[in-house]
């Protein structure tokens, strides 16, 4: 328990993440659902006003019931304040970590112990222990699978609570740390990959439409980031006065049909209607990976995108779509670095990203 | 009529308005509010960024020295970050967090969904009978929708939408101006709406399973 040890090994960076595995319901164009619950334990204030004691109370507690109570079959636990930074930034970019549990007080010089429970080898299930509320249990999946998700998560809320008190109020339902989390306090997303809107000049009308039935629009890496790329995490709002059944139907059922068609039809138009310019704008990404000397992170997400459309739309053969959407998760930072085993700079990750890119796309 | 909230692993009592008294019956569908209601949480959040929480007009005089007997946490503490200090909090602002939950949540008041099992246990032993709170999931609900009319659909949606925005902007304003019972009629006339739109994103209406 004292070694906080290297949550992911070598072997799954390489493998990369199961729910980038393109393999679930819908993937052409949902790359992955999730589903997350903010808990807190009855008894200890939340996290910000708790005191050290209270905090490695609510640590110790959660950690000894989450890693025996077989939330499933077998789960890591880090003690997320005592990892390596490069080792926090590769979980963050598996979302498996947000960014402030990463950070924690250490900047302040208060920090405090964080824990993160993973399901290995799935990394399906996470959970984060003393972020903003004592638990936020996540649970990630391919493709559109908020059912199963929420089934899963349901199932692990259970066995959480079957050794914890929670904070509740028949009022205002789990107690959380914010008030615009409280209810049934769950967010559930899924993250979606629109290269044909967005070229069909068509985006801002379904971001717009998606606006207006309440739900929150972000980008590819979360809460504070720009929906402006191919990429768009669509998640609900409001969590007091609906159902969990109320919002995943809200979100499966009023929106997401409507988007999977547009994305769809978009895409057939472009091979209908402007076939050679689309081939070119692909062909013209993968010439760009299968050359480039140097790589920017932004510029590799840009043309990997246009790439997995290509390949999605059979107009680029050889590839895999699988091959495409894990390069994704291979080009950030601390992957890249892990991938290859070593630290580096700026500009040596921009060397080493182009240069894996090729090795992976069959460049010259 | 008691309601329960579990603080410090204690069960508190504390009275229950008539709603919460009929939840606690039994009558889940009555006040489960299931149906839920389409506001616009992103405006919401977003006066609620612009505005600091605690300026919200809606929130009742806090006399100056209000704190949360728990924690200590004081009301104008809240207003500066938005985070409550404990559970408590919840009892001890729930004056001031009405009108704050109401904005963030489309007008809703009341939780609708899943209860913890050793709650609902405790409640089925003091009534001696099925809680029906909990949430089910039929996994049976159809994947495939029936596309030919899909264009009058989204026609037809757009414009419920475009409604739905003038009522949500009306609720927004009885609320800040704490005009409540009007608050609520407008709140029943955008929930009926979203019926609408639910009929109209489905073909029929479904019914709130409950279990
Ligand atoms: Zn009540
Ligand atoms: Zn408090």
């Amino acid at each position: 328990m004292s070694d906080a040890g290297a949550p992911i090994q070598h072997s799954a960076v390489q493998a990369g993440a199961p729910w980038l595995r393109g393999d679930g319901p819908d993937s052409d164009v949902v790359i992955s659902s999730r589903v997350r619950l903010a808990r807190n334990l009855a008894g200890f204030a939340f996290l910000q006003r708790a005191k050290p004691v209270e905090r490695q109370g609510v640590f110790a507690a959660c950690r000894d019931h989450l890693t025996s109570v077989g939330l499933a079959k077998q789960v890591i636990w880090a003690e997320v304040h005592r990892l390596p930074q490069i080792d926090r930034t590769l979980l963050m970019e598996r979302h498996l970590l947000s960014k402030e549990h990463s950070k924690g007080g250490a900047a302040s010089g208060v920090d405090w112990p964080r824990g993160l429970c993973v399901s290995a080898p799935d990394e399906r299930l996470s959970i984060m222990v003393n972020e903003e509320d004592h638990l936020r249990v996540q649970v990630l999946r391919s493709g559109l699978a908020l059912t199963d998700a929420w089934q899963q998560i349901d199932a692990v809320d259970d066995l959480i609570e079957a050794g914890l008190e929670y904070a509740y109020s028949a009022r205002f339902g789990y107690l959380t740390a914010c008030p615009t989390n409280v209810g049934c306090a769950l967010r559930m997303s899924v993250m979606l990959h629109l290269p044909g809107l967005r070229m069909t000049g068509e985006l801002d009308r379904v971001r717009r439409a998606t606006k207006e039935l309440g739900l929150a629009v972000r980008g590819y890496y979360g809460e504070n980031s720009d929906a402006s790329g191919d990429f768009f995490q669509i998640s609900n709002q409001v969590t007091l006065g609906k159902s969990e059944e109320t919002i995943r139907r809200e979100l499966e059922k009023q929106i997401l049909p409507q988007v999977l068609e547009y994305e769809r039809a978009s895409r057939r138009l472009l091979l209908e209607k402007r076939r050679r310019a689309t081939e070119d704008d692909i062909f013209r990404a993968l010439g760009l990976l299968r050359s480039a000397r140097l790589l920017a992170p932004e510029e590799a997400m840009a043309q990997l995108s246009l790439v997995r459309m290509g390949v999605l739309m059979g107009v680029v053969q050889g590839l895999t779509e699988q091959a495409v959407t894990q390069l994704f998760l291979l080009v950030q930072p601390s992957h890249l670095q892990r991938y290859l085993g070593k630290e580096m700079d700026q500009q040596r990750r921009r060397e080493a990203r182009a240069d894996l890119v090729r090795e992976r796309l069959g460049g010259i | 009529m008691h309601d329960i909230m579990v603080v410090d692993g204690v069960r508190v009592e504390r009275h229950l308005c008539e709603r919460c008294a009929i939840r606690e019956m039994g009558g889940g569908g009555a006040g489960g509010g299931g149906g839920g209601t389409i506001a616009d949480p992103l405006k919401a959040a977003a006066e609620m960024s612009q505005q600091t929480v605690g300026m919200d007009p809606t929130t009742p005089e806090a006399p100056r020295a209000l704190a949360c007997g728990k924690c200590g946490l004081t009301f104008n503490e809240f207003k500066t970050d938005g985070k409550l200090g404990c559970a408590s909090c919840y009892e001890a602002f729930v004056a001031q967090l009405g009108g704050i939950l109401m904005r963030a949540h489309e007008g809703a008041t009341h939780h609708a969904g899943k209860v913890p099992r050793r709650v609902a246990a405790s409640r089925d032993a003091g009534a001696g009978r099925f809680a029906g709170h909990r949430v089910s999931q039929s996994a049976a609900e159809a994947s495939s929708q029936e596309r030919s009319d899909e264009d009058e659909r989204m026609r037809q949606r757009a414009e419920i939408a475009a409604r739905l925005v003038t009522l949500r902007k009306h609720l927004g304003e009885a609320v800040t101006s704490e005009q409540y019972e009007r608050a609520a009629r407008l709140r029943d006339e955008v929930r009926d709406l979203e019926r609408e739109l639910r009929a109209v994103s489905f073909g029929v209406e479904r019914p709130e399973t409950q279990a």
